[in-house]
């Protein structure tokens, strides 16, 4: 026994003031034989009110005592949780008053504690502001009147075999009942027996059409069409729910419903967080994410492949693009950042959302300081980092990999062709282009005989002005300051029939630097350089073409050959550089330059003019100052031959195939998980500080806290071991976790409340025996999603009505032993998909790059840095909610005022809230503006297609009965029917006293599907 | 009138029985006039109830509330308080010297190369009222409020990128995902405005401050909680405008309408939150008339104006300073400004030279004005006023092509002004060089638990649970600074 520091004296006072204390305690307590749940009762208040300085963290424990775990083992045990005891086993004599006597209350120092209103004395201490209730002192000492016996933590027991308590207690129980239960779904049964014995009877089954509803929302997110709704309500065979599920669990919109959830945990977004927030391309991994999830990908393959994907032997694509869970952490790209900084919150980001999303567990808390309430110290943290600390990025895009749109989904054969040909074709083309610039290559200017070319006109023309060049002495041509922008020069000259006139082979133009141009060079440019972007011949109509160039010097980047290449967006100039320079010593730009064209097909004397066109396209003001002209008869050796024809083909053909690929064939870089070579050193950081680590410790190689150390394996190495050992059966939590959270999907509340927090402090499972069973099962069928979700579902419990109902509420306010199902309000995404849904408009393509639906305007007045929302026209304006834009910093505001998180951290739950905000974006937002008058469209559409059919109705009590069965998904009640076209009637009368564009009959059908989208109903899954 | 909160699944629910039984009397001819009259009640009896209890989710206050509203100017960018509020000799003597290396082991800085130099300040101080108060002459108005207002010379932040620091000043937390200030007094304290969020944004300067959104976000905190930034151009909030074509009184009888059906759907299911659903879109309905009643600053006298150098219709950090008083004036909580920016590290319009005089220019008659202004209106005793940016400035300056200084995080200046606060307080020194404080250090946490003790909060017992932890502002530090309290 450990001793209180406190002396006898002391203790023997207090037993006074606990002796009357007790005597209150059990006249208070009305069942003082019923067992006493160390894991329901005692445990949650240890926890919260005591672990802090009597838990497992040494270093904060006071008075050497420890209250987590049995008094007999605590010296010996040093991973709580694993290890059960009897305390009472242990009680051992000492003079020190002992803090838990099994059976004996009032001798238990830590009964006096508490009861004491003693300041120094009492406990826990005042300053700690975590004061026990009456009722939480009586549970502690009944506790210890009973045995004091300690459990271990319900959450880390093997689920693996029946044998769990409260399981098979209320097995047995149940099978008791006798044979109505055996019929009975099993989750039905179990939450039954608990039910009875609250005298609660469950609700009855959902009516048909707010059943199929429910399921089409929390299957796939869209809403039944009214066809469905008929079909569901008149199907009475015995199977007609199971149908209808596995018919929405094969549904394509499964994988998009369901991969959403899981994309909150991923932190999925389209942006990079911090201050910048630039975009970036993570959609192919959340193509993975809805691809996986629809092929009901084994959650433990689904696991592995995301947390470790690129380290899988032979790791595919796919597995490496799942490989980017961990990449959804933010890069800051603020100027000044130190990179180790952020690669150091990437990784704590990684080690934290883990730990939440697989374990349940805080792990977070355990950063700066070994965890107050759960077993995990801040060493255990530190070797779950070094997991991590083997990440190649640092706070960078790399490594990446390169994905074409529609991959992951598996592309189709007829893209795959194209593909196929697209790389065959961009092959030929960079082998053809290499060719072309080798034939264009500068190699020397052949030398040749030149005579001066005496030009009959020359023009330059800058727009709308034209003007002579002004002919100097030498024969040479000069642009008139007048010209100036994107001149064109033009210069006519007829080659005629004379003696010996030999067919011109070439062209040569000389750059010629003149004292009157900037910087005295040859071009206009204020440098003294310019761009001739195209040189073009003509004779009469035809165009003559140029086989080969050479020049005397080209700038880098601006060879000859750019003033052939028949593109105004490239050409030749004339700057050095330095290694042009250390080559060709006393190179300059300002002086004279001379560029040779060679004719494809030597030309001939003839009447027919010639005209040469000198183009400078590129750069303003880039002109050639002064230049001449000269031709050459010569005979040009060797000519290499250009492709350019067979490139212009391929070319073509290439634009087409473009044309018809997504994305124009063209692969985004995405970002994935790589580990170094050679892993970091991993310290422990006291308090966080990555700056400080703590070397005299030793290093912290990879591994999982101790407290799951029991038959580990030896060594724990990459993500892939961290990954194995989280979805082994040595790990009951992982199961367990993500039971409760599906279950928290379909019923609004998990059956842990603290779905994220399956620790000490978290809360106890209201249906034990439900999540074990269903966890145990979900494994031992082989991780299936959709299987897991179809027996939650197929229950009559989640099939029940969500009514309000006054017994439940007084018995079990918060509906905890789920006597009724939940209305639900449903995620931000789904507010909008279900108008798009009851619009009739919504796009069903799975899959793709991001899109932007209306946006109000101003949403970046607040931002660093504007966005692009180029608010989009076509089918992807209407595509489901989850492939909008994400920006961490600045969301699409439907996002933020209905709970979207902004992802900068794992987010296991969403909240849920009602507020102003909300009403003014459903009455008012433009994108629900738009679908309330698709809606009016649509209604109108149906009355007119079913006129014959159903003719006895008037027509505005019809539409109504349509727009209710679009939104709603059911008829209206008579009082509704009847309000609805009182309120349609007035507002047709007030549209018709205020006359706007919309045609008066017209507004008043838009105000009643605005009701309708605005109402509470709507906006709930029921 | 029976008004009562409940624990309803897992979250808070407002349930109003009187409103429940009159609606459901009514049906769907429920008068607009009936239902404001009783929202108008509503917030007397609020209004009545103040002074004893809070609105949020604090069932009372921890210590005597001496303020009711905030309003932090923020001044985005890190402002420098060598060129404005501390005189350093020393720093001139040895302008142009390596600063001694025993000085600047260990520290980070985010743009300065080991071979900074130190900066002396070209601008001239000179002291200022009974404080004494030492300021540049680039700030002349505040030189009426040097006695009114306490200077915290000797403020300490952790982080040195604008974005984690900005995130730092709010949320006391340096990455994003944990709620501001301004929701944390939300959610403990609510607001006392029925048709006005009760935590509002307003921005000013080139462009929106770094970090966006993250800034003022509840966080894990509830979304009603996170601010709401109000637009100075356009529509002040997002979709407060009626669908095209729709009239006020069409969407009066709209609103009327959907209720009417929520109430049907009511006594259907019974379901508490579609009341409060039912109030919220009254409360939207009130919104789209009270937020441009707001905005429209032509109600105030030309010299209240020209008091703030505000001018109607423009959009300016005057007119947010104007805003930021009508505002509290209505009940809101937390309001607070941004005006960028006061990032000068040197380079083009970001120097300490004329860009300083320029946004020096715009923020001081009006920051002034804002206290004077609610000081003569007598709603200073009841509100805080907080002036300051994310961190200071170096000593060193920057080799830039201009004049500047990178970001500062061990020693910058702050202001606070209003009920509870000590008037004319120099609190906080300085080394001669300015880069470290030695006496009276004010950390970040510091000054978060001040703001709250003085809204009535102790900043230990102000909780939030998530994933399994109980969070708050100060996170585990934070000394409520009792010295500069009045």
């Amino acid at each position: 026994m450990l001793p209180f520091r406190r002396t006898m004296t002391q203790s023997v006072l207090l037993s006074v003031v606990l002796t009357s204390a007790l005597i209150g305690f059990s006249t208070a307590c009305k069942a003082q034989s019923e067992p006493i749940d160390y894991q329901v009762d005692v445990r949650p208040i240890l926890s919260n009110h005591c672990f802090a300085c009597h838990g497992f963290d040494e270093d904060s424990r006071a008075a050497d005592l420890r209250l987590d775990i049995a008094p007999a083992v605590a010296t010996s045990i040093d991973s709580a949780g694993v290890t059960s005891s009897d305390a009472s086993e242990s009680a051992e004599t000492s003079d020190s008053p002992s803090a838990i006597v099994p059976g004996k209350p009032s001798e238990s120092e830590v009964v006096r504690r508490i009861e004491s209103n003693d300041p120094d004395l009492q406990m826990p201490p005042p300053s700690s502001n975590k004061p026990l209730s009456a009722r939480d002192k009586q549970i502690i000492a009944r506790w210890i009147e009973q045995g004091a016996r300690y459990e271990s933590h319900w959450a880390f027991k093997s689920f693996a075999s029946p044998q769990n308590n409260s399981e098979s207690s209320v097995s047995k129980a149940v099978a008791e009942q006798g044979n109505e239960s055996g019929s009975l779904h099993p989750i039905d049964s179990m939450v039954r027996h608990r039910l009875a014995a609250l005298g609660l009877p469950p609700s009855p089954r959902a009516d048909s059409s707010t059943l199929l509803r429910r399921l089409y929302l929390d299957l796939v997110g869209t809403l039944p069409t009214p066809e469905a709704i008929e079909e569901f309500q008149v199907d009475d065979s015995a199977d007609a729910v199971e149908r209808v599920v596995d018919e929405l669990l094969s549904s394509p919109q499964f994988g998009e419903r369901w991969g959403r959830f899981w994309l909150d945990q991923a932190r999925y977004a389209d942006s990079n967080g911090f201050t910048i927030d630039g975009a970036r391309v993570m959609w192919p991994y959340r193509d993975w994410v809805i691809s996986a999830l629809n092929a009901d990908m084994p959650f433990d393959q689904f696991t592995r492949e995301q947390l470790a994907g690129d380290l899988l032997p032979d790791a595919t694509k796919l597995q490496r693009i799942a490989s980017a869970f961990h990449r959804n952490t933010m890069i800051n790209e603020e100027g000044g950042v130190k990179a180790d900084q952020y690669r150091h919150e990437a990784i704590i980001d990684r080690v934290n959302t883990t730990g939440a999303v697989w374990l349940g567990l805080t792990v977070g808390c355990a950063q700066c300081h070994t965890h107050k309430y759960d077993p995990i110290s801040i060493d255990d943290y530190y070797r779950l980092y070094a997991f991590f600390n083997a990440c190649a990025d640092s706070n960078s895009t790399a490594p990446t990999i390169e994905v074409l749109e529609g991959e992951v989904f598996g592309l189709p054969p007829s893209v795959q062709k194209d593909l196929e040909e697209l790389k065959k074709l961009q092959r030929d083309e960079a082998a053809m282009k290499a060719e072309v610039q080798a034939a264009l290559a500068d190699d020397a200017v052949p030398a040749l005989d030149w005579k001066p070319i005496a030009a009959l006109h020359a023009l330059g023309r800058d727009g709308d002005k034209e003007l002579p060049l002004e002919r100097l002495e030498d024969g040479s041509l000069r642009v008139p300051k007048e010209l100036q922008g994107n001149s064109r020069y033009q210069i006519e000259y007829v080659y005629r029939h004379e003696i010996d006139a030999k067919p011109i082979t070439a062209v040569r133009l000389r750059a010629i630097p003149d004292a009157s141009l900037p910087n005295q060079g040859p071009g206009t440019a204020g440098n003294g350089n310019f761009v001739l972007t195209e040189i073009e011949m003509l004779r009469g109509d035809s165009p003559l073409s140029f086989s080969k160039a050479w020049a005397s010097h080209s700038q880098p980047k601006y060879p000859i050959g750019h003033a052939i290449d028949s593109d105004a967006k490239s050409g030749w100039a004339i700057n050095v550089d330095a290694d042009q320079v250390k080559a060709k010593p006393g190179l300059k730009m300002n002086t004279e330059h001379t560029a040779v064209f060679a004719l494809k097909d030597p030309l001939a004397p003839s009447d027919t003019p010639i005209e040469i066109f000198l183009h400078h396209d590129l750069n303003d003001n880039y002109l050639i100052g002064r230049f001449a002209l000269e031709y050459s008869t010569s005979t040009i050796e060797q000519q290499r031959e250009a492709p350019t024809k067979e490139l212009a083909q391929v070319e073509a053909r290439l634009a087409e195939i473009r044309g018809r690929l997504p994305n124009g064939g063209k692969s985004v870089a995405q970002m994935v998980s790589k580990d170094m070579e050679k892993p970091a050193a991993t310290y422990r950081l006291e308090r966080g500080d990555f700056l400080s680590p703590d070397k005299s410790r030793g290093e912290l190689p990879p591994n999982i806290p101790e407290v799951f150390a029991q038959g580990r394996p030896e060594s724990m190495q990459t993500r892939l071991d961290l990954a194995n050992w989280l979805v082994s059966e040595r790990n009951p939590l992982t199961a367990r976790v993500m039971v409760n959270r599906v279950w928290m999907r379909l019923f609004g509340v998990g059956l842990v409340e603290t779905e994220n927090d399956f620790g000490f402090q978290g809360a106890a499972p209201t249906h034990p025996e439900v999540l074990d069973s269903l966890a145990r099962q979900w494994v031992q069928t082989g991780w299936s999603l959709k299987g897991l979700i179809r027996s939650i579902v197929t229950s009559a419990t989640y099939q029940q009505s969500s009514k309000w109902r006054e017994d439940v509420e007084r018995v079990d306010a918060g509906n905890k032993f789920l006597a009724r199902q939940s209305r639900i309000r449903v995620d931000a995404e789904l507010v909008r998909d279900q108008a798009l849904s009851a619009a009739g408009v919504l796009e069903m393509r799975v899959g793709g790059p991001s899109v932007h639906p209306p946006q109000p305007a101003g949403v970046y007045n607040f931002t660093q840095t504007p966005k692009t929302w180029k608010e989009d026209t076509g089918a992807n304006r209407y595509r489901k909610t989850m492939y909008t834009e994400f920006f961490r910093s600045a969301p699409y505001p439907l996002f933020t005022t209905f709970d979207a998180p902004d992802f900068s951290n794992v987010c296991t739950r969403r909240s849920r809230t009602n507020t102003p905000l909300q009403a003014l974006t459903v009455a008012n937002d433009k994108v629900f503006s738009e679908l309330a008058m698709f809606l009016v469209d649509r209604s109108e559409r149906a009355v007119l297609e079913q006129q014959n059919v159903i003719g006895e109705l008037p027509v505005v009590s019809e539409r109504i009965d349509w727009m209710m069965r679009f939104a709603l998904c059911r008829r209206p009640t008579k009082v509704e029917a009847q309000r609805l076209e009182d309120f349609y009637l007035s507002a047709k009368e007030t549209a018709r006293q205020n006359p706007s564009d919309v045609p008066t009959e017209k507004m008043a059908w838009f105000q009643v599907a605005r009701v309708l989208l605005n109402t509470d109903e709507f906006l709930n899954r029921e | 009138m029976r008004d009562s909160k409940r624990y309803v699944g897992g979250r808070f629910v407002e349930s109003n029985s009187a409103r429940r039984e009159f609606l459901s009397a009514s049906g769907l001819g429920i008068g607009a006039m009936a239902l404001q009259a009783m929202l108008a009640q509503d917030a007397a009896a609020i209004g009545a109830s103040q002074e004893a209890k809070p609105l949020g989710v604090l069932p009372a206050f921890h210590v005597p509330p001496k303020v009711k509203n905030v309003i932090f100017l923020f001044m985005a960018g890190g402002p420098s308080q060598l060129e404005l509020f501390e005189d350093k000799p020393l720093l001139r003597e040895y302008h142009g010297k390596l600063p001694p290396e025993s000085i600047t082991q260990g520290r980070r800085f985010a743009f300065l190369p080991a071979d900074a130099k130190l900066l002396g300040t070209k601008r001239t101080f000179q002291r200022y009222g009974d404080s004494g108060m030492e300021l540049s002459g680039l700030l002349p108005h505040h030189q009426k409020i040097v006695d009114k207002v306490c200077w915290l010379r000797g403020m300490k932040t952790d982080v040195f990128n604008h974005g984690p620091a900005k995130l730092f000043m709010n949320c006391g937390f340096q990455t994003p995902g944990r709620p501001s200030m301004g929701s944390w007094v939300t959610y403990g304290l609510g607001s006392e405005s029925k048709d006005l969020p009760g935590f509002v944004v307003l921005q000013s300067g080139p462009r929106g401050p770094r970090a966006g959104n993250t800034l003022w976000s509840a966080g894990f905190l509830p979304s009603r909680y996170q601010g709401v930034p109000l637009r100075s151009q356009g529509s002040p909030i997002l979709d407060l405008e009626n669908p095209a074509g729709v009239t006020s009184s069409m969407q009066r009888s709209f609103v009327d309408a959907t209720n009417a059906m929520n109430q049907l759907r009511y006594e259907e299911t019974m379901d508490p939150e579609i009341q409060t659903r039912i109030a919220a879109y009254e409360t939207a309905f009130a919104m789209q008339s009270s937020a441009p009643e707001l905005m429209r600053l032509n109600d105030e006298t030309p010299e209240t104006l020209e008091l703030y150098g505000a001018e109607v219709g423009k959009s300016s950090f005057a007119n947010n300073c104007l805003l930021a008083r009508r505002l509290v004036e209505r009940g809101v909580r937390f309001v607070q400004l941004y005006h960028t920016d006061w990032d000068h590290h040197g380079g083009k319009n970001a120097d300490l030279d004329e860009a300083l005089e320029k946004v020096c220019a715009e923020v001081d008659q009006a920051s002034a004005a804002l206290v004077l202004d609610l000081e003569r209106r007598g709603l200073l005793d009841e509100t805080l006023v907080i002036w300051g940016g994310e961190f200071g400035r170096t000593p060193m300056g920057e080799p830039r092509d201009t004049t500047g200084r990178d970001h500062h995080v061990d020693a910058f200046t702050m202001w606070l002004a209003g009920g509870g606060i000590s008037k004319g307080k120099l609190f906080g020194k300085t080394d001669d060089l300015g880069f470290s404080v030695i006496e009276d250090q004010v950390h970040v946490h510091d000054l978060h638990a001040t703001v709250l003790h003085l809204l009535g909060i102790d900043h230990e017992r102000l909780t939030y649970r998530f994933q399994g932890r109980d969070f708050r502002l100060t996170d585990v530090h934070g000394r409520v600074v009792q010295e500069i309290l009045a």
